[in-house]
């Protein structure tokens, strides 16, 4: 027995190691249920809660005007003060230098516009605050709003118009200012529907949803395992076991083949598949799985040749050709290895950009990877969403790993027959 | 059933190596063969010649009445029992025993029906649904001698299937093989490295060194009446002991010198001894056929040596002597023995069940050539 404090050092060790491990998980987890002003809050908050703001409602036919040697951003507050009384008016954004946050300071004059009531409210902006732009009356759309260093070094008030929004002078701003620290957890469910109703969905257009991109992921995957089940373990069988000419000569060839980075074979593959009408269709993703891999062809080689050659001889004593042997007898017993080689197989194709990226076009054939893109762009910026779609997408290998842990444990150092 | 006959059978490996060389060899139908010999002896490969796994270079192999040269080893109707048993992991033993007999087609009732009866004979039953994993390696080698027994070939082929075992299964296995062998008759060829095995199996054995057969007889003539000096080195334990010397003419009678020790040889041994008179021979007797002389100095063909080891084994001792040139040589005496280590001792030989051999590594034994 070894004296207690030692194994508690040790077991806090290991503790700290597994909770660094486990510490994105976690994130992504909280992050897919926070709500967007919660999730661009800074410092990041470490619960989904909820932010409490004060939102204000601008309608504005946003201008710059110049006056007093400065640029001015007018807004024409119509609505104020989450909750709370119409404080109509209009306000002017000072345009100014400086990396702070943007403050409205102050109403000009008179003679360009009427002044608030006492005290001028403070409109805090964050550097790249998230609003929701809606409408006169109902919410229309989201759009982007930043505040932007340009060349000149001013700092630039965008805003974006959705494009059925009817007049560009005339629609609202409600910005998310003064965000107060959080408080209860409450954790944004809603984020998982609404992610699962598809990224265009959310600019409230038609969308294929997101279930659509999991069961292309899943059919894509799926083929691509049993193809490199299938080819592998046939081409892996005749390195293992066929006596042909120059059989080491081929294997090393075909282990040189994994120096070539993908990167290099991927424009002269697309103009193959393109001449072929292989493009936008899952062809080009499934069909090179059948044609095995050079890494896996060497994993089930390995272990087939832990497998006693007696298994092969017995059984071409007991009758069976080359094939039946391969079919009955060394498939059955690589059980671990091919398991293996599917898990391999399933991950990276479902974890695959760049493929689905490439060969892809029609959103009815988006993939998961793919389809998470779409939740950001350059006028949406739906992080939480993303957050969302990213745990639905981990959900399938969790899972994976959770039932066939053993096997990713031990895939690679049974031993064969040695009991 | 079937005999099975070798005819000057010679295996190349690429690169050169022989395993075989003209190995001629008739094995009588229901004969059981053991071949032995010392490991990369070729007596593995004569086997997977005879079994079809690997091709022949030259010659014939006949099973039955057939030629089998370019036969596949299914269709030899041979069975064969591999050292590491070699049982499919993945089949229970019934699907095992039934393998071969489903890929012969076999209608299922028949399959059941040898599977179980083959189970009984060999007192498995109750393991037939059980993983080869489940099995203790006794078990293991008890379904693999099943499975070669369900098919009922013609030949049996056994490749040292118990050298996995421990020594006390092992000799009870042995035991209940060659019981199992008298029971079915069939021709069965046996590979060991084990010259115990050799000795209590065969019917006949074949030994073998090099590739090349030295001698095939019955166990005990092998024993009696080695051929040469690696047959009568090979069986045997504690092996034979040798002795460097050569055979000189004493008052007209033939002696064996060597070192101080002076052996009168039989008269029955002069018409084969005569021609190597003042040659160079070896001298072989067994440590069984040496015994401490009663009244040192009173009789002929002792010789003296001092003790070194002695290795008490219960039945009897093993003593190993070392003589006045630095031979050692080791001698079985009564159980009842007492010998103290560098004690000096004479030792009497027995002249009758000596052997002489022509000194080269394989020399020939000049008396019974």
């Amino acid at each position: 027995m070894k004296p207690p404090h030692r194994s508690i050092g040790l077991y806090a060790i290991m503790a700290a190691l597994a909770a660094g491990f486990l510490f994105p998980f976690y994130w992504v987890i909280i992050c897919s249920l926070k709500s967007p002003a919660a999730l661009s809050m800074s410092p990041p908050a470490f619960y989904p809660g909820e932010v409490r703001t004060k939102d204000l409602a601008v309608s504005t036919a946003s201008r710059i005007v110049i006056a007093e040697g400065a640029r001015w951003l007018r807004l024409c507050i119509r609505a104020t003060e989450h909750g709370s009384e119409r404080q109509d008016g209009t306000y002017y954004l000072r345009l100014g230098k400086g990396d702070g946050p943007t403050k409205l300071v102050a109403w000009l004059p008179d003679d360009v516009v009427r002044p608030l009531s006492d005290p001028p409210p403070v409109i805090v902006f964050e550097r790249a605050p998230i609003h929701r732009l809606t409408g006169t009356s109902k919410e229309v759309a989201v759009a982007a709003t930043m505040v932007r260093q340009n060349e000149r070094g001013f700092d630039e008030l965008l805003f974006v118009a959705p494009a059925d929004s009817g007049s560009t002078d005339e629609f609202a701003v409600l910005c998310n200012v003064e965000h107060e620290p959080l408080c209860d957890f409450a954790p944004q469910w809603q984020n998982y529907s609404e992610t699962l109703r598809g990224p265009e969905a959310t600019i409230g257009a038609k969308s294929t949803g997101f279930s659509l991109y999991l069961r292309n992921s899943l059919f894509i995957s799926i083929m691509a395992v049993i193809g490199q089940v299938l080819s592998s373990s046939c081409v892996a069988y005749g390195f293992a076991r066929l006596r042909f000419k120059g059989r080491d000569f081929w294997f090393v060839l075909l282990l040189a083949t994994l120096m070539v980075p993908p990167q290099v074979t991927l424009i002269p593959l697309f103009y193959i598949y393109k001449s072929i009408h292989w493009v936008d269709t899952f062809l080009p993703l499934i069909v090179p799985h059948f044609a095995a891999s050079a890494f896996n062809v060497f994993l089930i080689r390995q272990y087939m040749l832990t497998l006693p050659r007696e298994l092969d001889e017995s059984a071409t004593v007991d009758g069976c050709g080359a094939l039946r042997t391969f079919l009955q007898v060394i498939l059955p017993n690589c059980k671990p290895v091919l398991i293996v080689v599917a898990i391999f197989t399933f991950v990276t194709t479902w974890q695959d950009v760049l493929g689905p990226l490439i060969y892809l076009d029609n959103p009815e054939y988006r993939t998961v990877t793919l389809g998470l893109e779409y939740f950001r762009s350059r006028f949406v910026d739906n992080r939480h969403l993303l957050m969302t779609g990213a745990v639905l997408a981990m959900l399938p290998i969790a899972v994976i790993f959770l039932f066939l842990q053993r096997y990713i444990m031990s895939g690679m150092v049974t031993t064969g027959l040695k009991r | 059933m079937a005999r099975v006959l070798l005819e000057r059978v010679t295996k190349e490996f690429p690169g050169g190596v022989i395993a075989a060389r003209d190995v001629s060899l008739e094995i009588a139908d229901g004969e059981f063969m053991v071949i032995v010999g010392p490991s990369g002896c070729g007596k593995t490969t004569t086997l997977r010649l005879i079994a079809g796994l690997d091709e022949i270079t030259s010659g014939n192999i006949t099973i039955g009445d057939v030629l089998v040269n370019k036969l596949p080893p299914k269709d030899r109707d041979i069975a064969m029992v591999f050292q590491n048993y070699a049982l499919y992991p993945h089949m229970s033993v019934y699907q095992n025993m039934a393998f071969g007999l489903k890929l012969r087609k076999y209608p299922k009732a028949q399959i059941k029906e040898r599977v179980t009866q083959t189970a009984r004979l060999l007192g498995i039953e109750h393991l037939l649904d059980r993983k080869p994993r489940a099995l203790s390696g006794g078990q293991c080698q008890r379904v693999a001698v099943g499975r070669a027994i369900a098919r009922r070939p013609k030949v049996f082929l056994f490749d040292e299937p118990l050298s996995n075992l421990d020594a006390k299964l092992r000799v009870s296995t042995r035991a209940e093989l060659k019981a199992l062998h008298k029971r079915l008759q069939t021709t069965s060829i046996y590979v060991t490295h084990d010259q115990a095995e050799a000795m209590t199996l065969g019917d006949r054995i074949c030994v073998m060194c090099e590739g090349i057969v030295q001698q095939v007889a019955p166990p005990m003539e092998v024993y009696d009446r080695p051929v040469n000096k690696f047959v009568a080195g090979f069986l045997g334990a504690p092996s034979m002991n040798f002795f460097a010397g050569r055979v000189r003419r004493k008052d007209d009678r033939l002696c064996f010198t060597c070192a101080d020790h002076q052996i009168v040889l039989p008269a029955r041994f002069r018409n084969a001894v005569e021609k190597h008179l003042d040659h160079p021979v070896t001298l072989g007797i067994r440590p069984e056929h040496l015994s401490l002389a009663p009244y040192p100095g009173q009789t002929e063909n002792e010789i003296s040596a001092f003790v070194r080891v002695v290795e008490p084994l219960g039945d009897r001792i093993d003593v190993y002597f070392e003589d006045k040139d630095g031979t050692r040589f080791i001698g079985n005496l009564g159980p009842q023995t007492v010998l103290r280590v560098d004690e000096p001792v004479r030792l009497h030989l027995n002249v009758e069940k000596l052997h002489l051999f022509e000194p080269a590594e394989i020399g020939r034994n000049i008396l019974f050539a």
